[in-house]
């Protein structure tokens, strides 16, 4: 758990492996392969873990790379995003929404999961998933056409 | 070229971005985000959001997280005009995998 930001976090995935294992033991046949198997459980989660942490760096670096501040006039992504000042709009449009379209929506396009893993990691069908998504981007897209008509107005 | 071709395009970039480095160059996706920011609005050349995604020089001088952020921007945006659109189900793309 080498990974991990600091020793309270590695301790809670620790745990979370322990649970795992725990209530997985039933299959593991005869109990062979327990240290493989249990690493593997280790991985997972650990990759579950990395994933999540990155989406989360990634939506905060949206916010921090959109104000960089322009010295010149060159063209570059941070300062097209300050420009344009759609990337701040879309993130308080997620800031906004409800927390389990915000979770899907995180999922979905900052740890770049797909439909099924996002079903998996909140235990819901996949046809909720993709209904929270949906009105999460409508709500998204609602948000910023009211934002651009009040500015305009 | 499709929207659904242009998202599993970006959503493909995103996910090779993810796995690099920050260290590494990612200096030659700007045409690749510029090809497909390009195909979006002149499948949708009405929309606005799609008309504030600008494209960027290249070779781009980004760094990973620009570039993650350039790409999962026109996702959202892409994404978010078919959800209101309705034409997701339609055309089979969107939001499906």
């Amino acid at each position: 758990m080498g990974f991990c930001k600091d020793r309270s976090e590695a301790e809670d995935l620790s745990q979370e492996v322990l649970a795992r294992v725990f209530r997985s033991m039933k299959s593991l046949e005869g109990g062979r392969g327990f240290v493989a198997w249990t690493r593997t459980i280790a991985r997972n989660i650990g990759i579950d873990y990395c994933r999540k942490a990155a989406g989360g760096k990634q939506f905060e670096h949206w916010h921090q790379d959109a104000r960089l501040d322009p010295p010149d006039v060159r063209y570059e992504p941070g300062r097209l995003l300050e420009s344009e000042s759609l990337a701040q709009e879309v993130r308080q449009a997620i800031d906004s929404l409800p927390p389990e379209q915000k979770d899907v929506v995180m999922k979905r396009y900052f740890e770049n999961r797909k439909l099924e893993q996002i079903a998996e990691a909140t235990g819901c069908p996949v046809g909720t998933v993709k209904s929270r998504l949906h009105a999460a981007l409508r709500r998204i897209r609602e948000f910023d056409e009211s934002l651009s008509a009040r500015r305009s107005g | 070229m499709k929207d659904s071709v242009i998202l599993k395009m970006a959503e493909e970039t995103c996910s090779i971005l993810d796995q690099m480095m920050f260290h590494e160059p990612c200096d030659q996706l700007g045409a690749s985000y510029n090809a497909l920011i390009a195909a979006a609005q002149a499948n949708h050349p009405d929309d606005a959001f799609l008309k504030a995604l600008k494209p960027i020089q290249e070779p781009a001088e980004g760094s990973k997280n620009q570039m993650q952020i350039l790409f999962t921007q026109l996702r959202i945006v892409l994404d978010a005009l078919q959800a209101t659109d309705g034409i997701d189900d339609r055309q089979g793309n969107g939001t499906s995998t």
